[in-house]
């Protein structure tokens, strides 16, 4: 019955969800206060009622009923509970069920915490974020229904695909969710703002935080499936380029340049119709990486045959979203009025030039991905755009924008002084080129290029750090006035500087571990002895185990380090049950200085196994730095700032609560 | 009925909640002036704070304030135009009682219709649990394996276990499972001639028709154990086909017709073969023959790809290496895999297919030598060239 009720209260979703698509923006174009005021419940009641249909899948998969198709086909009696869990979201149907979940979050998220925007612009933003759902919860219903039913039920169900069963990538997936369809929100802001006809620097700052939000969780979700890629997968890499991480890293990339051109119309007004443009673009680029991976297109084109419903589905939705915002767009383009002027060495100049640069990485990946995919379908030839391509055009669009990081924060709007700002800059400039001659000095061999990159980490570091010092006058005032400088900072400045610090130990860890790493594929007995990056390692054979689902042969290496003993890595193979598929789990030993990385390969006729041996150094900065980054961009959207802007409620109602 | 109550409350709960703001008598609103007046002030006291922590100089910061006002008076005048159109209240009623009736008749109706055609209200819950408890007396074959598997779960060393599902394994056309329970029942409750002919039977069809050496091996196994099974020779022989020993298995063949009695029921599938080896040897094309698996297990009737018309057996056979290679596809990490797969296309004459087979395992295994080594080994043995020694053929 619960699984009934699921299905049905989906169904009503899609009722509310059509319902809160038309009334509010009738209202919106008529003045009608009441109706306008009904997207409030409506996004509400999409909400609860979305909320219900998934809790019924989950409590489906929890309790393994097998009479859901969805179920038998994705899970088994055996699994563990949190992977019973995450299973809800770990195959297509479910994880759309989740993608429309996480869009009707942020649709009731508006509802509850947008008292401060205007009720016009409030209605339109609810009706276009409704139009999305009402597009996506038909395409559940009609392509890809969880609530399907088998009768009679199969005893046990085929089980998850066993490399998904991890904790990872539990998590993975809603945070890229919330990315994705965070992304919506400024979709839904900026569609709005041109059905009104007004974008100014008010409609930016409202915007800012759905941007923000969208943006660090997209940032963590892409961290973690790195992360994940990186130990599961058992190839010792952290980013291949692949088009099913390019589809989240194309909307990031246009998301972090979003970031940037809203704050310069918010703050003066310019770049308006770029920063519209981009807000489509981005959701877009969302949609599309949800149509990549959803349709199949990705592993083959022929795929797409496969289930040329649910290809052809998405990509009309897409289709109608991006081709609908860009119409919406040009209609209104011309009435956009532009805001103000800006010298080029100026905030506005370095952010323009973040956008340039950040809008051109886009392409590049874009076509990186898509050019074989095209070609493939044309003409039938497979071929594969990989990391060469990649380090040829996207690296060095990254070199400058890197460079003049630092620079942004410190300039001044309108026009700035460039040498006062490197002045402010040469304690960053010096210890990059510290570190510059360090590494040349300590890695002589090395490829010469790395010192270079580790000098660039260094200054995007350190640079980060000089505008807080700059602001809060450290060296300059007594240490105490300092102090409380720091403490009176805004927020959003704080969040800066740490998103910031955080792309450069991202780059530290990305050169370092490109650079230096070591690797060893060899053939070991039990008793064997081998050497990598100082680290001693003794095989001593390996050993059957039994987890919960899955048998396992287990690796046991033995690390020293100059005789001392460092840690004892155990590499696995296993088999699960079901299906029965083999997933090799590394042992990793992490440590400041990099990762030490076993994978435990075939046994041998002759009973020795295939081990592959790697040393990734630095290569956890990777991780945290996007952790720094997601942090970073917590503590910005804690500012108040971003808050406010709550103005009294019209009309005989109770005041709305001043905000400062 | 308790769930077509659920659905009345789920929905009146929610027309209530929508219905709300449309039987309010007047609704609080935020009027766009406000809202922009409200972040228009708070970009001035920002400005202020910068200032006082002396982030911005007087001069910038009065620019700023000037840019700030500009705004607050352009906003300020833009709203004095569009005042007059504030909704009258007389439209918003009649427009409110409207929506207020097409919620409340057309949510529940075409809720409750679509239900109808999408859902299943006849079908109960099915927990795992409760089903194991409430199915312990009168069980079906799929119950009674799911339990004897989860039986063998935890119990991995129940030789009797495994002998008694592996011949389930096979009629149930689940192959792999199949000869994995027949090779555990070898294993622990000792070796026998129908377990080792279930063993070979099952790999066999696992493989896609293909005869790997644990099969060979199994069937080398049975003649030493019981010389009289002749029929298992044909998999030796099918095996030197495959290897593209032609005149070996053309003289294998032979000799197990020789060997069998007038009336085995194989006795035609061998003939059949041994003419498409014949023909094979004389360079004449024989389409897309499939390699058969003659020999009939006593004890695993199905399926029974010798009984099979040749069209059948085609067709099985393709899909089982269709199947494989789908395998294959989603996990490239099987070396054994990738040579079964080109030796099959090979076998099935499908050579651009076990050239790609071969260039695929190479891929997958681009760096680790001694699978480069194995495969360069079996690409030599199927007569496929190394594309990397020729000069590069543009696919």
């Amino acid at each position: 019955m619960i699984i009934e009720i699921g299905h049905f209260a989906l169904i009503l979703a899609l009722l509310v969800a059509a319902a809160q698509m038309i009334v509010p923006a009738w209202g919106a174009q008529k003045r009608d206060r009441r109706l306008m005021a009904f997207g409030e419940p409506a996004a509400l009641s999409q909400l609860a009622l979305i909320l219900i249909s998934f809790l019924a899948l989950m409590h489906a998969y929890v309790t393994s009923d097998f009479s859901v198709a969805n179920v038998a086909a994705n899970s088994h009696s055996s699994k563990p509970l949190i992977y019973r869990i995450s299973g809800v979201w770990g195959n297509h149907e479910g994880s759309m069920l989740l993608w429309v979940l996480i869009l009707a979050v942020f649709g009731a998220a508006v509802a509850v915490f947008g008292n401060n925007l205007p009720a016009t612009l409030k209605a339109n933003v609810l009706a276009v974020q409704s139009s999305v759902a009402v597009a996506f919860l038909l395409f559940i219903l009609i392509t890809s229904n969880p609530f399907e039913r088998l009768d009679p039920a199969p005893f046990d169900g085929n089980g998850l695909n066993p490399i998904l069963q991890d904790p990872a990538l539990a998590f993975h997936p809603p945070f890229l969710y919330m990315g994705y369809v965070g992304f919506s929100m400024a979709f839904s802001f900026a569609v709005a703002a041109l059905i009104e006809g007004r974008t100014d620097a008010a409609w930016a700052r409202w915007v800012r935080p759905w941007t923000l939000l969208a943006w660090m969780c997209l940032t963590i979700g892409i961290a973690m499936g790195s992360w994940w890629a990186y130990y599961e997968l058992g190839w010792g890499g952290w980013w291949f380029w692949d088009p099913v991480e390019n589809a989240s890293f194309m909307p990031w990339l246009a998301g972090t340049a979003l970031l940037h051109s809203a704050l310069v119309m918010e703050k003066r007004e310019a770049l308006k119709v770029w920063t519209i443009l981009l807000a489509i673009l981005t959701f877009s680029l969302s949609l599309m990486g949800t149509f990549l991976v959803r349709s199949g297109v990705l592993s083959s084109v022929h795929a797409f045959a496969v289930d040329p419903g649910r290809g052809v589905f998405v990509l009309s939705i897409m289709m109608l979203f991006t081709g609908g915002g860009l119409a919406l767009f040009s209609y209104r383009a011309r009435e956009l009025q532009q805001g103000g002027v800006f010298s080029p060495i100026s905030r506005e100049g370095a952010l323009v030039l973040n956008n340039v640069l950040l809008t051109i990485a886009c392409v590049t990946v874009l076509v990186g991905t898509l050019y074989p995919l095209a070609l493939e379908s044309l003409t039938g030839a497979k071929i594969s755009v990989g990391a060469p391509y990649f380090n040829m055009t996207f690296v060095p669009l990254m070199l400058p924008l890197l460079l003049a990081l630092p620079l942004g924060p410190l300039l001044a709007w309108k026009r700035a002084d460039l040498a006062a700002v490197m002045e402010r800059l040469v304690a960053a400039a010096v210890l990059a080129a510290l570190v510059l001659v360090a590494v040349f000095a300590y890695a002589e061999r090395g490829p010469w290029l790395a010192p270079f990159g580790f000098a660039i980490g260094v200054w995007v570091m350190v640079g980060a750090l000089s505008e807080i010092a700059f602001r809060i006058k450290l060296g300059q005032a007594p240490a105490a006035e300092s102090w409380r400088r720091l403490i009176n900072l805004p927020r959003a400045s704080i969040g800066t500087t740490l998103a910031h610090f955080g792309v450069g130990l991202m780059v530290m860890g990305i050169v370092g571990t490109t650079a230096y790493k070591s690797e060893a594929i060899l053939l070991m007995k039990p008793g064997d002895k081998t050497e990598i990056a100082g680290f001693e390692l003794a095989f001593k054979g390996a050993a059957p185990s039994k987890g919960p689902n899955y048998t396992e042969s287990i690796g046991v290496f033995d690390v020293t380090r100059g005789g001392a003993p460092v840690t004892r890595l155990e590499p696995s193979k296993r088999i699960y049950d079901a299906p029965p598929q083999p997933t090799s789990e590394a042992g990793i030993y992490a440590a400041w200085s990099g990762d030490l990385y076993a994978v435990l390969g075939d046994q041998q006729p002759d009973g020795g196994f295939a081990v592959r041996l790697y040393f990734h150094p630095l290569v956890r900065c990777i991780w945290f730095g996007a952790l720094i980054m997601f942090f970073g961009g917590a503590i910005s959207l804690s500012d108040r700032r971003l808050r406010v802007g709550a103005p009294s409620r019209a009309s005989r109602a109770p005041a709305g609560v001043p905000a400062e | 009925m308790l769930l077509w109550l659920c659905f009345a409350l789920l929905t009146a709960a929610v027309v209530t909640l929508l219905l709300r703001p449309l039987r309010e008598a007047t609704v609080a609103a935020v009027e766009p002036e406000s809202a922009d007046l409200a972040v228009y002030r708070d970009q001035l006291r920002e400005l202020d704070a910068e200032r006082d922590r002396g982030l911005l100089n007087p001069a910038e910061a009065e620019n700023a304030r000037a840019e700030i006002a500009r705004r607050l008076l352009k906003r300020a005048s833009g709203t004095a135009s569009e005042g007059g159109r504030a909704s009258d209240d007389a439209a918003s009623l009649v427009r409110a009682r409207r929506i207020y009736v097409a919620i409340a008749a057309l949510l529940p109706v075409i809720g409750i219709g679509l239900y109808i055609v999408e859902g299943s209200p006849h079908l109960p819950d099915l927990p795992f649990q409760e089903r194991k408890e409430a199915d312990a007396g009168q069980s079906n074959v799929g119950e009674l394996i799911a339990r004897v598997e989860e039986r063998l779960r935890e119990h991995p060393e129940d030789g009797k276990g495994w002998d008694v599902i592996a011949p389930v394994y096979l009629r149930l056309q689940r192959f792999g499972d199949a000869a994995h329970a027949f090779a555990e029942a070898n294993r622990l409750e000792g070796e026998s001639v129908r377990r080792l002919l279930g063993f070979a039977e099952a790999t066999l069809l696992a493989e896609g028709g293909v005869v790997t050496e644990p099969v060979r091996k199994a069937a080398l196994r049975v003649l030493e154990l019981e010389p009289k099974r002749i029929e298992v020779r044909a998999w030796i022989a099918l095996a030197k086909e495959q290897d593209g020993d032609l005149p070996g298995a053309a003289a294998e063949y032979r000799d197990i017709l020789a060997k069998a009695p007038a009336d085995a029921s194989w006795r035609t599938t061998v003939v059949e073969r041994l003419a498409v080896v014949e023909r094979k040897i004389k360079g004449e094309p024989v389409g897309n023959a499939p390699s058969a698996a003659p020999a009939e297990t006593p004890d695993a009737a199905t399926p029974d790809v010798a009984g099979m018309s040749a069209a059948e057996r085609e067709a099985f056979i393709t899909g089982m290496v269709d199947r494989l290679a789908a395998r294959l596809k989603d996990n490239g990490k099987d070396l054994d895999g990738w040579i079964r797969l080109a030796r099959a296309y090979k076998v099935m004459g499908r050579e651009n297919d076990a050239e790609g087979a071969v260039a695929s395992a190479r891929q997958n295994f681009a760096g680790d030598r001694p699978a480069l080594d194995e495969i360069d080994k079996a690409a030599a043995g199927l007569g496929i060239a190394d594309p990397t020694k020729e000069p590069a053929n543009p696919r």
